[in-house]
């Protein structure tokens, strides 16, 4: 299958994060790292850190377990929300995921997330997660609709991507959550410095591409993430957020 | 174990610790289960095949696959019922609507909220027939006149079967005869030639005898009569209601509006009709040779706020099972002329007329009297909703003054009436008699008696129309000793005349000719009048025009889709009646004698849907497979326009917010060229598509959606048009030999484009196009109007277009029970770029604890009435004020049920509201049965409103404790971290999802917050929030009974 990217006219928006390259981190990229043990974080938005937030825009950012969950979006509005699954009127009229009562996240309109150790730099494996499609309206609608893509970047910039198609709906109507746990095979089995989670769209020609019209929503719940990292990793990170600061101060003043 | 698994748990346990308390108040309510009727189920559940029949034809309830799904559906209900042993279920329903009906204590009605298998609970309401109910006791003196047929001829309607769900049925009528004399006249003589074969082999249904209804009076034209009151029963033994002497518990009719509706729709032909002995020439039902099928739902009952006049309500439980045992009878088609909900398809009537209408049968229904107000009710898409214009047929009197001078009116005197004096009734009132309602001729019957005998004896009256009911005035003008009266229009908005029978001689006219006789009267002071004898003749003035009572459009509950759908006539409709008879013949009728046939005119949309429900078994007849979309196309494709009334706006009689598709033109819809058809499986998906709570989600897997604009009606109605819109239709050649179609379209402000634009059809032939609307220069936010033709060059097929352009469309009120929590919701938007908004709120109601008495019977029967009695300080009302400061983005006052002292007390409180602003106008009100009342006003003017409240009727019969709750939201409140947060882009046509979220609310208490959107500097939008924290109960929205029809 083919992904696509929406090429983007206007300037002041914001570009999806392997479109355009970030600030080069090479310098992290070349650390190496002492092999730990796997040390999972299951972030399954059941801590009030999420739902304190509630309704999430572009660069909110909530710090769980060593992992830096953060909303990014096109635009500056809403572009996330912390869903509590067994309440009956948090939906009113959009097509939901049926087969989930607890708390979940929805990433809506023209936003998606991100993760990232909250050591900068750090890498960090998505290993499985559970996903749904969220539509605008209720309704059937009788063909796959897209894919959940997750894409995950090297210390080097560069990117590997994997993706999966979104399941169906249930004979209520009702989006239905599927687990992906092959995510971090399914990237090449290395660790990541930036892991993006994302939507894109089937089109009439089978293209799955990425949209701008607030329609590529998708909610995820139990995000397991690897954040295992060497035992020295204090002095790495220290000298990380130097060279991380000093990067930005080197962008700003340009 | 997961949380409904507990719930479930959960909500056993609270229903088994309920039983201690079975000595708590039950009120009937309507439980839907959550799986489709048999008349709509398409499959899915294990083991049970799919029952809904096939398109155009009709449900064949004996079936093995019907059975064996109705048992399971059974199996359904015994399960729910076994979570709260103390419900015994009044009806249970499983052909046409899944559910029951049952008397509920507050804590069981919370239980099965909670229990999975409970689509929804909603309070079985009463509803009310939609005519003015003419009091039994009135006197009808003689009259001559004619009311010519409007209807068929020989075999019209033959062996079609029209059932009729009212208020039961007189079967002495001729019109209900199946034998004719040597001059081919009905009568009931067993001598005579029976005309009439067996009922049809389709009929399955029954005559049920009661009280003074036997078997004998069903026949081979009245081939059944039954009579459903369970529900009504049992808020008897509950001591909520009194049944009143005059009824009779079988099919009999008490009141006349059954009979009415009956022969209007399918009685005999050549059926000499009299009013009280006096022939008033022969008469016939729209299809004469249909067989008649009476259901009884409506029951008369004391009304302890009017001790002169009993109610009479038709409860859903009862009307639901009436329509039920219709369809599994075998009716081709059904009238129902009784009142139903402005706002919503979500109930039991409208769901049930759905399945009746998936197996088959057309369904017309009354659009309501509560014109020319925007309160059409009857809004599903599968009902033909029939508003009323009047027809050119004019009972003509005169007035003759004294000076020569002669005014023609409305009348059906019997006899003239020789030159006498009289007097204005304003100047007939009694000392400190209220001058404005004395002027109106109030009586007795309105509860105060304001003219004075020694003025009044002797002398004709003049009466000014308005505010109570017409023949109340005339009653009024006979209990003060008055010889005659001239009703006299006050208003050029309602200046229609009637002609009733008064029980004395009298002249309805018009405004013109009322200032004439008052200044003749002024300036005369030995002024006389004579009335002439009454002459029935085609009208001079144009006809039809739409009844000023017959309830407008739009659509309140579904903006894009028509109500009310076409007109037919209702305004001095003469059809068979009830005689009048007093307590000791009525139970000399109840024991067994032969009650007198009769006659009367009546008028309202209960008197129009008839004449549907007749040319429905007429098109039925020549077109066996139609479908009831296709009746109804025909009839709305062919229709004619209006002529002007004098209603101003969105009420002008001549937009389809009145006269629908246009009136009724019965030659025309027997050749109506092409159809719109929609296939009863495009109802479940238009339903699928508005998320209705009680369509079970497995028939949406099945079936799929259909938007609302795209649901195949012959009409087109845009709301919301987000730049353009583009709706699909299909026609169907229903004529003969290959046709050639071509589309004209216009509507002022947008171009319609459509694709194709002409249609080359064989017989039976369907063809699909495309109408793009597209804003062109019409304002944002106002109606246009216009229509889509197709033509063959001989046929015309028009619908109405009618469409709105808007910046976005957002959901009006969004909910939830939460103390924290959020709400996404999706809107729709027709610009590109961002939006911004104001935001009040969450602010929690101001809950002021009052005392209200019991007001006066009568004298609160309207917001006027009401409001004029709390500014005057009258007994039973209270007046509170609430302050709406700068920046109020909504309004509000409330009561409810559940707060009032009256509510575990038989009957409950009744109490009503009005808001007044400080120049003291009615700007909003709530006349609903019960306490569950709201007023509420969006953007209102900075001010001091005043909150008015009356005790229409208190459980006690003196005075009611209750908690008044008032909320003014303004862009300043700020409350539970209530937080809004927009979509940051939108494109033209495109969707957004917004949401909100709150925190920190105290439990047991009701928020509100409210948005407005803005796009380009203009507000495009408003929504309500509320958040209520105390598990509330449904709440009661029934408006009482408004009576419009000849005021």
């Amino acid at each position: 299958m083919t992904i696509k990217t929406t090429q983007n006219s206007r300037p002041s928006r914001r570009k999806l994060p392997f479109v355009k390259t970030l600030a080069t981190l090479a310098t992290a990229a070349v650390l190496s790292m002492s092999q730990a043990h796997a040390t999972i974080v299951d972030i399954d938005f059941e801590d009030s850190a999420f739902s304190d937030v509630s309704l999430f825009v572009n660069g909110d950012t909530v710090e769980y377990k060593n992992v830096l969950f953060k909303t990014e979006s096109l635009d500056d509005g809403l572009s996330g929300a912390l869903i509590d699954g067994s309440d009956p009127f948090t939906f009113f009229n959009l097509g939901f995921p049926g087969n989930n009562i607890s708390a979940y996240y929805a990433a809506v309109n023209n936003g998606w997330f991100s993760i990232q150790h909250k050591i900068a730099g750090a890498g960090i494996r998505l290993t499985g997660l559970d996903f749904s499609f969220i539509a605008p309206l209720p309704g059937f609608l009788n063909f796959t609709v897209g894919q959940l893509v997750v894409a995950g970047q090297k210390a080097d910039g560069s990117f590997n991507f994997a993706a999966r198609d979104f399941a169906g709906q249930d004979a209520q109507g009702n989006w239905q959550f599927d687990t992906w746990n092959s995510i971090s095979s399914d990237l090449g089995g290395g660790k990541f410095t930036n892991i993006s989670v994302l939507a894109c769209l089937y089109t009439d020609t089978g293209a799955c591409v990425f949209v701008d019209n607030n329609q590529a929503q998708f909610a995820v719940d139990n995000l397991a993430v690897d954040v295992a990292a060497p035992a020295t990793v204090g002095l790495f990170a220290l000298s990380l957020a130097g060279l991380f600061a000093a990067n930005r101060r080197r962008q700003q003043a340009k | 174990m997961k949380l409904s698994q507990m719930s479930l748990a959960v909500a056993a346990v609270l229903a088994a610790s309920f039983a201690a308390q079975a000595s708590e108040v039950r009120r009937p309510y309507v439980v839907q289960l959550a799986a489709a009727p048999a008349a709509s189920y398409t499959g899915g559940v294990a083991g049970f095949a799919a029952t809904k029949p096939a398109a155009g034809q009709k449900l064949d309830v004996d079936a093995s696959a019907v059975q064996n799904y109705l048992g399971y559906l059974d199996q359904v209900h015994s399960n729910v019922l076994a979570a709260v042993p103390e419900v015994e279920a009044i009806h249970q329903f499983n052909l046409v609507f899944n559910g029951f009906t049952a008397m509920l204590t507050d804590a069981e009605v919370r239980a099965l909220k909670k229990n999975s298998s409970v689509a929804q609970i909603q309070v079985d309401e009463p509803h009310e027939l939609t005519t003015n109910y003419t009091p039994a006791f009135l006197s009808l003196d003689a009259a001559d006149g004619i009311w010519a047929k409007a209807g068929g001829q020989g075999a019209a309607g033959e062996d079609i079967i029209i059932g009729i769900i009212d208020s039961g049925v007189s079967p002495e009528n001729p019109a209900f005869a199946d034998r004719v004399d040597a001059n081919g006249v009905p009568t009931f003589d067993l001598g005579a030639t029976q005309v009439f074969g067996p009922a049809p082999a389709k009929w399955k249904g029954e005559c049920s005898p009661g009280e003074g209804f036997s078997l004998n009076h069903c026949n081979n034209k009245l081939i059944g009569a039954q009579f459903f009151d369970a529900t009504y029963r049992s808020v008897v033994a509950q001591g909520l209601y009194t049944p009143h002497w005059s009824d009779f518990q079988s099919p009999r009719d008490n009141g006349g509006h059954g009979t009415h509706t009956a022969t209007t729709a399918g009685g005999n032909a050549n059926v000499m009709s009299n009013v009280n002995g006096v022939a008033m020439g022969k008469a016939s039902g729209i299809a004469p040779r249909a067989r008649i099928a009476a259901y009884k739902v409506c029951w008369s009952y004391q009304d302890p706020a009017n001790v002169l006049l009993p109610r009479n309500s038709c409860f859903t439980g009862d009307n639901v099972a009436a329509i039920e045992k219709a369809v599994k009878d075998g009716v081709d088609v059904l009238n129902y002329s009784i009142s139903g909900s402005q706002t919503s398809v979500n109930d039991a009537v409208e769901l049930a007329f759905l399945g009746a209408t998936n197996a088959g049968v057309f369904v017309s229904a009354s659009a309501g009297n509560s014109g020319p107000g925007n309160a059409v009710a009857h809004l599903g898409p599968w009902l033909t909703t029939v508003g009323a214009s009047t027809h050119d047929r004019f009972n003509a009197g005169n007035v003759i003054l004294g000076n020569g001078a002669s005014y023609e009116g409305g009348s059906l005197n019997g006899a003239a009436l020789a030159a006498s004096t009289f007097i204005l009734a304003r100047d007939a009132a009694k000392d400190g008699a209220n001058l404005t309602n004395a002027a109106l001729c109030f009586g007795s019957a309105d509860g105060v008696s304001l003219l004075d005998p020694l003025k009044v004896a002797g002398k004709v009256v003049v009466c000014d129309r308005g505010s109570n009911v017409l023949v109340n005035k005339s009653q009024a003008v006979k209990e003060t000793g008055g010889i005659g009266i001239v009703i006299g229009n006050v208003q050029l908005t309602n200046n229609t005349i009637t002609s009733i029978d008064h029980g004395i001689p009298a002249v309805h006219i018009d405004k013109v000719s009322t200032d004439a006789v008052k200044a003749y009267l002024a300036a005369e002071p030995a002024a006389t009048l004579a009335m002439s004898k009454f002459a029935a003749k085609k009208g001079t003035v144009a006809a039809p025009v739409m009844a000023a009572f017959s309830s407008r459009g739009p659509n309140r509950g579904y903006p894009n889709i028509l109500k009310p759908d076409l007109t037919a006539p209702g305004v001095e409709i003469l059809a068979g009646y009830t005689p009048t008879l007093n307590e000791a013949q009525r139970n000399e009728v109840a024991n067994g004698a032969a009650a007198p046939a009769a006659w009367n005119f009546l008028q309202g949309t209960s008197m129009s849907s008839p004449h549907i429900a007749g040319l429905g078994a007429l098109l039925k007849q020549q077109y066996p497979n139609w479908t009831p979309a296709m009746i109804k196309s025909a009839l709305m494709t062919t229709g004619s326009m209006t002529f002007a009334d004098a209603q101003p706006g969105q009420a002008a009689g001549q937009l389809p917010w009145a006269q629908g598709a246009g009136h009724v033109v019965p030659n025309k819809a027997a050749a109506p060229g092409l159809v719109y058809d929609i296939q009863p499986v495009d109802y479940t998906r238009y339903l699928c598509s508005i998320s209705l709570p009680s369509i079970p989600q497995s028939t949406c897997n099945a079936v799929g959606k259909i938007s609302d604009v795209n649901l195949n009606l012959p009409s087109i109605t845009l709301a919301n048009v987000l730049g353009k819109t583009t709706v699909t239709r299909t026609v169907t050649h229903v004529g003969t030999g290959t046709a050639t179609y071509t589309a004209s379209s216009s509507i002022p402000g947008f171009s319609i484009d459509v694709v194709p634009s002409t249609l080359t059809l064989a017989p039976g032939q369907s063809a699909s196009f495309t109408a793009t609307v597209t804003r062109t220069s019409a304002a944002l936010n106002t109606w246009a109007f216009g229509s889509l033709k197709w033509t063959d060059g001989a046929t015309v097929v028009s619908v109405p277009v009618s469409a709105k352009g808007t910046g976005l469309a957002a959901a009006s009120a969004l909910y939830s029970e939460n103390v924290k929590g959020n709400i996404l919701y999706t809107i729709g938007t027709g610009f590109a770029g961002a939006m911004t908004s104001q935001v009040g709120g969450l602010k929690a109601a101001t809950v002021k604890s009052l005392t209200i008495g019991q007001a006066t019977p009568g004298t609160i029967e309207t917001s006027a009435q009401l409001a004029t009695a709390c500014l005057s300080g009258a007994k039973g009302t209270v007046l509170q004020t609430v302050v709406a400061p700068a920046n109020t983005l909504v309004l509000k006052a409330a009561t409810y049920n559940a707060e009032t002292s009256g509510h575990n007390m038989p009957g409950g409180d009744d109490i009503d509201m009005v808001l007044m602003n400080s120049a003291n106008t009615v700007v909003a009100t709530s006349l609903r049965a019960g306490s569950d009342e709201e007023v509420q006003l969006m953007t209102p003017a900075a001010g001091t409103y005043k909150v008015c409240l009356g005790g229409y009727g208190l459980a006690s019969g003196t005075q009611s404790d209750f908690n008044l709750s008032t909320w003014a939201v303004t862009t300043a409140d700020k409350g539970g971290n209530f937080k809004l947060v927009l979509p940051g882009s939108a494109t033209i046509g495109g969707s957004a999802t917004t949401a909100v979220s709150w925190s920190g609310l105290a439990t047991g208490k009701r928020y509100m917050a409210a948005i407005r959107y803005i796009v380009a500097g203009s507000v495009q939008g408003t929504t309500l929030v509320r958040v209520e924290t105390n598990d509330p109960l449904p709440e009661v929205t029934r408006v009482k009974p408004v009576v419009v029809a000849a005021n």
